[in-house]
């Protein structure tokens, strides 16, 4: 793997094992249409909790990289299963209702079934996640200290 | 055996990114790795299934029920970005690790093009509410699988001896060329 490849940052603040890293904003971002609503955090810097295993200082430049496993994942914990959730759940329900159920026609059925199971799964997602972060599950690692 | 060839129409014949060229920027931009590829493929099936049956409940029921097909368009943007933007603040509030980590796709997906492709190819082939879902969701595989392949190909290119000249975006666009040639060869297959 080549630098390009990694995210350059800069260390703003420590905790404890931790660093705040503010990423650098690539020239790409400049010419892309999702630059307006892609608002990383309130001040509109993307700032990544890092854990500081170079012992980086505040004004570091650190090279960041993600863990592609960890990665894959996350995604289909936060995506794939709601979403086999929410198709496989509406395929079937739309095997047993095929009218309209108390006035509501079925198509608006389906759809709220789909959600509800949606919503089941994002909480599983949820406490998955948390108990992932406690037993420290990162996506992101420092490479480098570049000064 | 309808459903099975919306999905095999959606996903391979008629693939969005390769055959009908909607949703090229995330195609060459997150094509680089396959962790991140995969990733930004399933977030954007997520969308896509999602605003597929959002976006036929909208038409079915508001549209044409008070008349205003020619807010189809604009509705369906709204719908997407409002769709999007909803996930997005559920995501955050309820599992910021992930949000960390995956939150950044979710605003790209927003200005896919391909999203609002599907919302409005359901309306002009006549879908009912359930092909409607499986259309999404084939699209969403088809454009997991074309960006997927893409970054299998990039991956293997990094290790190859390219001219100078063709390093980059050069290489990228021939092969994304070369996948579109060999997609075309399952035109007429449905």
């Amino acid at each position: 793997m080549n630098d390009s490849d990694l995210d350059l940052g800069e260390v703003v603040d420590l905790k404890g094992e931790f660093a705040s890293v503010e990423l650098q904003t690539k020239d790409a971002c400049h010419s892309c249409g999702a630059r307006f609503v892609c608002r990383p955090n309130d001040s509109g810097k993307r700032i990544l909790n890092v854990r500081n295993t170079l012992n980086a200082k505040v004004g570091d430049k650190v090279l960041i990289d993600q863990l592609g496993s960890n990665q894959l994942k996350l995604a289909s914990m936060q995506y794939g299963l709601p979403l086999l959730g929410f198709f496989i759940s509406m395929l079937v329900a739309n095997q047993f209702i095929s009218s309209s159920v108390l006035g509501v026609p079925n198509e608006i059925v389906l759809f709220i079934i789909g959600i509800v199971v949606l919503l089941i799964f994002g909480y599983i997602t949820n406490i998955w996640s948390r108990r992932k972060a406690l037993k420290k599950f990162y996506v992101f690692e420092m490479k480098e200290v570049k000064s | 055996m309808k459903l099975i060839l919306i999905f095999i129409s959606a996903a391979i014949v008629n693939n969005y990114v390769l055959i009908q060229f909607l949703g090229i920027c995330p195609f060459v931009g997150v094509s680089k790795k396959i962790s991140p590829s995969l990733s930004m493929g399933m977030a954007t099936t997520f969308v896509m299934t999602l605003a597929a049956s959002v976006s036929w409940l909208i038409n079915h029921y508001i549209l044409v029920g008070l008349h205003l097909e020619f807010l189809r368009i604009v509705s369906f943007i709204l719908v997407i970005a409002s769709l999007v933007q909803l996930v997005e603040m559920f995501v955050r509030k309820v599992s910021k690790p992930l949000y960390d980590a995956l939150g950044i796709y979710l605003p790209l997906i927003t200005t896919n093009c391909a999203i609002l492709g599907v919302a409005l190819f359901l309306v002009i082939k006549e879908y009912n509410f359930i092909e409607s879902v499986v259309f999404g969701f084939s699209a969403g595989a088809g454009f997991t699988m074309a960006i997927v392949i893409m970054a299998g190909i990039r991956e293997q290119l990094d290790l190859a001896d390219v001219p100078e000249y063709f390093k980059g975006a050069p290489i990228t666009m021939i092969v994304a060329g070369c996948l579109a040639l060999a997609f075309m060869g399952f035109a007429g297959l449905i």
